[in-house]
């Protein structure tokens, strides 16, 4: 999950590429209308995410309870639940299966949570293929790019972008790329023979019911679907977080899911899966034989048992990228991880430890936008607070950060010292400042400037500037008014 | 799974509870929005069933045929096998259609009908799905339509095979009038034990839809294209 490039860095690119910010820019203006006539359109959105937001809490609240009941019950029907406390655990039993099976061919549908424990290259390593079918992804994998938005991996690339790819990687040709449908129907080609003789198939789950076992997963394409359907083994990837306690919980948060992520009343295809096919005399007619469920940790136990646990109310839908003004600048691929935006701001450091990520928490303006159209009302910039403190104290980010706060403290907790320092740096400024504001600054603090002024500051600090109030006006009234 | 990874994962996550702040947790009870959704819904009348889930569907491209009658059902599914020049119809079997006769209607008009099961076996099952992939026109039953949102409910089961829905680049759902609900809650308030009666249950709201490229609709990306359902 490390990324090569400081945050800043990173930044500075993604601000540099007009075309990125062009195409983000717009995609997430749609994608709030959307939401927004979506929840108008639901008599009760308000109570409905008040709704949402208690069965979230709640079912963490006894997750042990829920995903042992879930297990049962996913047993209970055929199927094989597996507890992966790390990814390295959860990729080893992947590839170990399909060793065992003899699958030499993969077909997998979008999930987050094999992104975040790099599943495919364990699976390339071991010699075997795996293709992504989601539309999106497919590009992602055949440009060997990473997904910029958690609900529209593509947003930041544009038609001729992918009708590049497709000639390049897949042969294309000049019909099968002429325009938007022509490219869909070449993709539904191609991909339909790696479903057709792919021996697993691989998916993640959007949600999973404690008190039946089953998996809900939701997808527009159809590929989810023809994922867990058309390979004789189906194997699921779930953060353990991911638990509903029951189906009447799933009829409302699917509800909020579909409207805050697409705009849609529901997701083209809600796919309830319960075990495996059916066997027996009676047997169902098709389906994978075997269904494995692997319950991945990897740090989310950490993260529930913290001031963090909040983030794992998270459903993946996206409207928090696409409210955020940062965000919506410099897109997914700056945030250098699998989950980028606000929800990535705390989930990232939360699961992947500050070390690596301490300037994550430090990508927002803390302008409240994500809490306000959660759906599930997570409050983000609380949780972004909480971690730039914990960043403090264990000593994370740069070394001139910390220095400078130390220098800061020292000064601040001795008074003359602390007059000293403010007139000093009131004359300082006032020396490079040209009508009241300063334009330039020089050597290391030139960041400062470089995008906007700085005001200069008064010539005379507070401390003598009421100094001089009070022996002008006497001293008895202004400490009457104190 | 295993009895010490089933420990190791109770204790782990009860430690983590003992320490978790979970902001907007309270106790469980009927809960005020699950209320007023039930009840807001059940003044529908059958009339308004039938035209809110029109009217949902058709929102979304799919096309909904009202006829009167399993006759006229019959009737306009072979219409539609006919306009779709189709030669093999992927269906569920015969009586879990509801419509007698349509499938032998269907040969007589000369179509290949084929309803599965697919083998479990490896090349098998590659061979069945070679074949089973070459369906112009795929034929389901559906177990409920649900009205506030066009999406129509269906079963998995022996002879009712999953890909009938999902392979062909058409897909022709059969829907009795008395099969439509209110809404997905609705649905799932009076039907949910039936869930895991069998290993799978999709809800499909219109045709397969993806905007993945420049944000601009395209259809038929995986799923089918073309959903038709015939409501009778
Ligand atoms: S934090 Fe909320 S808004 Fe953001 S993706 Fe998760 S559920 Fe959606």
């Amino acid at each position: 999950m490390t990324s090569p490039l400081p945050f800043h860095r990173r930044v500075e690119q993604a601000l540099g590429n007009q075309q990125l910010r062009g195409a983000i820019g717009r995609a997430t203006a749609r994608k709030v209308e959307g939401r927004l006539a979506a929840l108008a359109g639901l008599a009760d959105a308000d109570r409905l995410r008040d709704e949402g937001r208690r069965i979230r809490a709640n079912a963490l609240g006894r997750l042990d309870e829920q995903l042992t009941r879930f297990v049962e019950q996913v047993e209970r029907h055929g199927g094989t639940a597996v507890w992966a406390p790390d990814a390295d655990h959860a990729v080893r039993y992947l590839v170990d299966l399909a060793r065992a099976r003899g699958v030499k061919s993969i077909v997998k549908s979008k999930s987050m949570v094999t992104e975040e424990i790099e599943l495919n290259r364990a699976i390339e390593a071991a010699g075997l293929r795996v293709v992504e079918t989601d539309l999106g992804e497919y590009v992602i994998q055949l440009d060997h790019d990473h997904p910029s938005h958690i609900v529209a991996p593509i947003i930041h690339k544009t038609r001729q972008d992918i009708a590049a790819t497709f000639k390049r990687e897949v042969g294309a040709t000049d019909a099968d790329v002429a325009d938007i449908p022509s490219m869909t129907a070449f993709a539904r080609r191609k991909l339909r023979q790696d479903f057709l003789t792919a021996g697993m198939g691989v998916s993640g789950v959007n949600f999973g019911i404690a008190e039946t076992g089953t998996l809900c997963i939701c997808t527009n394409e159809g590929n989810g679907r023809l994922t867990t359907t058309v390979p004789r083994i189906h194997v699921a990837f779930m953060g353990i977080e991911r638990i509903l306690p029951t189906l009447a919980d799933l009829g409302i948060m699917l509800q909020l899911l579909a409207r805050s992520s697409t705009g849609q009343k529901l997701t083209a295809y809600t796919n309830l899966l319960t075990g495996p096919r059916r066997p027996g005399l009676d047997a169902e007619s098709d389906g994978p034989d075997e269904l494995h469920v692997v319950l991945v940790d990897n740090g989310r136990s950490h993260v529930l048992g913290s001031e963090l646990a909040e983030i794992l109310y998270c459903i993946r839908c996206g409207a928090c990228l696409n409210a955020c003004p940062v965000y919506r600048q410099i897109g997914g691929h700056a945030y250098g991880s699998v989950y980028p935006g606000p929800v990535g701001a705390v989930f990232t450091p939360a699961i992947g430890g500050l070390a690596d990520w301490s300037d994550l928490p430090h990508a927002s303006s803390l302008c409240g936008a994500c809490r306000e159209v959660c759906p599930v009302r997570i409050d983000i910039p609380r949780m972004l607070l909480a971690l730039r403190a914990r960043a403090a104290t264990e000593g994370h980010g740069p070394w001139w950060a910390r220095v400078g706060l130390r220098a800061y403290r020292f000064t601040a907790v001795r008074p003359t010292l602390f007059r000293l320092a403010g007139r000093l740096t009131a004359r300082a400024t006032s020396l490079v400042a040209r009508d009241g504001r300063i334009s330039k600054l020089p050597g290391p603090l030139a960041g400062w400037t470089r995008y906007r002024e700085f005001p200069a500051m008064a010539p005379r600090t507070f401390q003598e500037q009421w100094k001089g109030r009070r022996q002008e006006s006497g001293s008895g009234i202004s400490s009457a008014g104190l | 799974m295993k009895p010490e990874d089933l420990a190791h994962m109770r204790s782990t996550l009860g430690r983590a509870i003992g320490r978790a702040l979970l902001p907007g947790a309270s106790p469980d009870g009927p809960s005020s929005a699950r209320v007023s959704q039930g009840a807001e819904r059940a003044a529908e009348s059958p009339e308004e069933l039938v035209s809110s889930f029109r009217r949902e569907l058709e929102a979304l491209a799919g096309v909904v045929h009202e006829v009167s009658g399993v006759e006229a059902a019959r009737c306009r599914v072979r219409e539609i096998a006919r306009d779709q020049r189709a030669t093999r119809v992927l269906s569920w079997e015969g009586q879990h259609l509801r419509v007698d006769g349509l499938l032998g209607d269907l040969e007589g008009d000369g179509l290949q009908v084929m309803t599965g099961p697919v083998p479990s076996e490896t090349e098998a099952r590659a061979a069945s799905l070679a074949t089973l992939e070459r369906a112009e026109l795929g034929l389901t039953g559906a177990d409920a339509g649900l009205a506030d949102t066009g999406s129509i409910v269906v079963r998995s089961g022996p002879g009712r095979l999953r890909l009938a829905s999902l392979l062909p680049p058409v897909h022709v759902a059969l829907l009795p009038r008395s099969g439509l609900w209110p809404s997905l809650t609705a649905w799932l308030a009076e039907e949910s034990s039936t869930v895991q009666d069998v290993s799978n249950l999709v809800i499909i709201t219109g045709p397969s839809r993806t905007a993945d490229i420049e944000m601009t609709l395209s259809r038929g990306v995986h799923g089918p294209g073309e959903l038709h359902v015939v409501l009778y």
